[in-house]
């Protein structure tokens, strides 16, 4: 547990800086098909998929894609900005933007620091604020948590809001398909006189 | 449309008529709705059905033969509108740029009834003809602009021309202060006595009453849109944003002007009333949590600074169960949940990595047991890595402990007294279950057309859609769209409740005495 080198240190944050993280990833993505969906890019050195330890069950997955340079890395993250990418399904589209050092989960010790902790007595001045500040961590957490079982509803939503539309629109198509195939719609052209060919 | 011969709307100076139609009056400033607006003003323009207002520099006043008043407004484009030429680049949350170019969405001319308010946006760029503002002025800016984008060339762009709009470039950069008389200071509520009594201080009452529209309006707003309800009472009515402009707001000109006569009208109050910022409302609420802390503490003794110090090389405890190879750490959880060694320890210093987790662990661990002779176990801990939904505030690592009682003492420990890393944060530790590690099977937001009717051959089954980039032409598109459109509001609201969980944590640093 000797803290790392500078060099180490300064060869990670190289390798932060050449990452992209990925996230709206469907569960059936594996690290093969994110590797094809991101070769177009550039080359794809390394993939590693960020644990979900503590978040909802429904967030989707997240990665960081480590590229072989940064201009790499910078490329896929503007362009999924502007052209959403989707990965093994549709419509939702994968987000992307540049990797943070706090992200990677194996990361080296900044090296030089120094960790100090220390137990506060209870009539020290700080105390009670320490405690108040317990307090607040506590209900901070709950809120979030709170923010992202309500966001994950609205993504329920949506994704219902679709996918009903989706089959409405199937249906349609399948309709017209339908009368198109068994003629009924050659015989309503002859019955009103149209002409069914298309004359754009 | 509010009839604003009620609202007091007068013409101020006078600045020349048309040539070729000597009807057409041009005015340098006018008198509107109880502010004052001069030429090269920037302001808000809400257009109906709108959720955001726009932004421009207003840059021809005047009023035409049949008596309708008009403005030429050159516009401000908000980083959202301009997302798509921005790259990855992330401008600052309240940066503008302004429009240049020849061509459409250059400029517009608009009533001038249309106008909602007066917005202060500093120039920041370091052109030489544009005098530098002060970090004050900086802060107390609605906006910044440095840049420009050209609306015909959709770049942006760095250097600003000679004329933009057929305005020279002088009135596009900050102006030197005490033009015409009118001191361009925006007075912060706390430094305002009563925005009220002077109509005249215009500046003073346009940003209050720019913000409490808004806190009003949102508070019905935020109720719904972030659905912070019971749970989160202290939240309500705080607007999400610092500066109250981002928030998206029903639109329509004449309620709000309705609104803001309604409050202009009543009595001056001595207090700042209603037109707390959001963040002095914050504070306010706050400061009524935090008082009872005050009263406790008592007066300074001297603090023998008994931190424990890592230092390189940090020493290694000899535990004869180092020589073992450990299963990676997720298996392990599992087991340690269920025999309860597994300790969630929250508040930590985000960019903390495990092994510094490890470090403090022990700490706790030695300090409960200075009555079983010092005994130094070794824990291991896990850093959770920060993402895209986590606080960026404090950190969160698994531990595990060794048994079962050592983790129940250490949360207990952490319960009752403080553990504090060096910038006086406390740790909190809690028994939490991590997630079990199976493949969830549906992924929001992907759909399938079953189509029973086609047959399911062997090669449409092993076909696997890997990557696809859609054309905007499909409806695909459309959908991707609107998920977008979702991850972006969901991120704004997270956010804001990052932001807002700051501002109360900074007000909790604030309260630490020094060391």
């Amino acid at each position: 547990m000797a803290s790392t080198t500078e060099t180490e240190y300064a060869a990670f944050l190289e390798k932060v800086k050449r990452t992209v993280y990925v996230d709206n990833l469907s569960p059936q993505v594996t690290e093969p098909v994110l590797r094809t969906a991101l070769d177009q890019f550039g080359m794809v050195k390394n993939i590693q998929f960020i644990t979900n330890y503590i978040e909802p069950e429904h967030i989707p997955k997240r990665a960081l894609v480590e590229m072989e340079d940064e201009e790499q890395a910078k490329a896929i993250v503007k362009l999924i900005a502007t052209c959403p990418l989707m990965i093994v399904g549709m419509p939702r589209p994968v987000r992307a933007c540049a990797a943070k050092v706090e992200m990677f989960e194996d990361r080296p010790a900044k090296p030089g620091r120094k960790i100090e902790v220390r137990w506060l007595d209870a009539d020290d001045p700080n105390f009670e604020v320490a405690q108040k500040w317990k307090k607040i961590d506590k209900r901070h957490a709950a809120e979030a948590r709170f923010l992202l079982k309500q966001q994950k509803a609205e993504e329920e939503k949506l994704a219902k809001q679709q996918a009903d539309n989706l089959k409405a629109n199937f249906a349609k198509y399948e309709m017209i398909d339908a009368i198109m195939a068994d003629g009924t719609a050659a015989r309503l052209a002859e019955y009103y006189g149209l002409n069914l060919r298309d004359e754009a | 449309m509010v009839d604003t011969s009620d609202m007091g709307f007068k013409w101020g100076k006078k600045r020349g008529v048309g040539v070729k139609n000597r009807e057409i009056k041009y005015y340098e400033s006018f008198h509107f709705d109880g502010v004052e607006y001069n030429l090269y003003d920037d302001v808000y323009l809400y257009k109906e059905g709108e959720p955001e207002p726009y932004i421009g520099k207003l840059v021809r006043i005047w009023e035409t033969p049949n008596k309708t008043r008009r403005v030429k407004v050159l516009w401000f484009f908000r980083p959202c509108e301009i997302v798509k030429y921005l790259g990855t680049e992330q401008p600052l949350e309240n940066e503008l740029f302004l429009a240049s170019g020849e061509g459409v969405g250059l400029a517009n001319d608009n009533p001038l009834e249309a106008i909602a308010g007066k917005c202060h946006i500093i120039c920041t760029s370091k052109d030489a003809r544009n005098p530098q503002p002060s970090p004050e002025e900086l802060q107390k800016a609605d906006f910044v602009f440095s840049r420009t984008f050209d609306v015909v060339e959709y770049k942006i762009m760095d250097k600003i021309d000679e004329k933009i709009a057929g305005t020279e470039v002088k009135n596009i950069f900050n102006r030197s202060p005490n033009r015409n008389g009118v001191e361009k200071v925006i007075c912060p509520d706390k430094e305002d006595e009563d925005p009220h009594n002077n109509a005249l201080l215009s500046e003073a009452i346009v940003k209050p009453s720019d913000d409490h529209n808004r806190p009003l309006k949102k508070r019905k707003l935020d109720a719904s849109e972030i659905f912070l309800g019971n749970e989160l009472k202290n939240d309500e009515g705080k607007s999400t944003d610092a500066v109250g402009h981002q928030t998206p707001l029903q639109s329509g000109s004449a309620s709000e002007n309705k609104f803001r006569n309604k409050n202009l009208n009543e009595s001056p109050r001595g207090k700042r009333g209603p037109f707390l910022k959001p963040e002095e409302k914050l504070m306010e609420l706050s400061r009524g949590k935090l008082d009872e802390v005050s009263y406790h503490q008592s007066p300074q003794k001297d603090d023998k600074n008994n931190y424990e110090a890592l230092q390189a090389p940090l020493p290694i405890d000899v535990d004869k169960n180092t020589w073992f190879k450990e299963p990676p750490f997720e298996e392990r959880m599992q087991t340690a949940c269920e025999q309860g060694t597994l300790v969630l320890l929250q508040n930590l210093d985000p960019t903390y990595v495990s092994t510094e987790v490890e470090f403090v662990t022990t700490i706790v661990y030695n300090l409960q047991d200075i009555i079983q002779q010092g005994l130094k176990e070794k824990c291991s801990a896990k850093m959770l890595p920060q993402t895209t939904t986590s606080s960026p505030h404090s950190g969160q690592a698994f531990v595990i402990f060794k048994t079962k009682e050592a983790a129940k003492t250490a949360i207990k420990k952490l319960e009752t007294g403080c553990l504090v890393l060096p910038d006086g944060r406390p740790l909190v530790g809690c028994v939490e279950t991590p997630c079990s590690p199976g493949k969830q099977s549906t992924f929001i937001g992907h759909l399938v057309i079953s189509n029973p009717k086609q047959p399911q051959t062997r090669g449409t089954k092993e076909a696997v859609s890997t990557s696809h980039c859609s054309q905007p032409n499909t409806i695909v598109y459309d959908m991707a769209m609107e998920w977008c459109l979702l991850q972006q509001k969901s991120d704004f609201v997270l956010d804001k409740l990052y932001k807002l969980q700051g501002v109360e944590l900074k007000k909790v640093r604030a309260l630490l005495k020094s060391k």
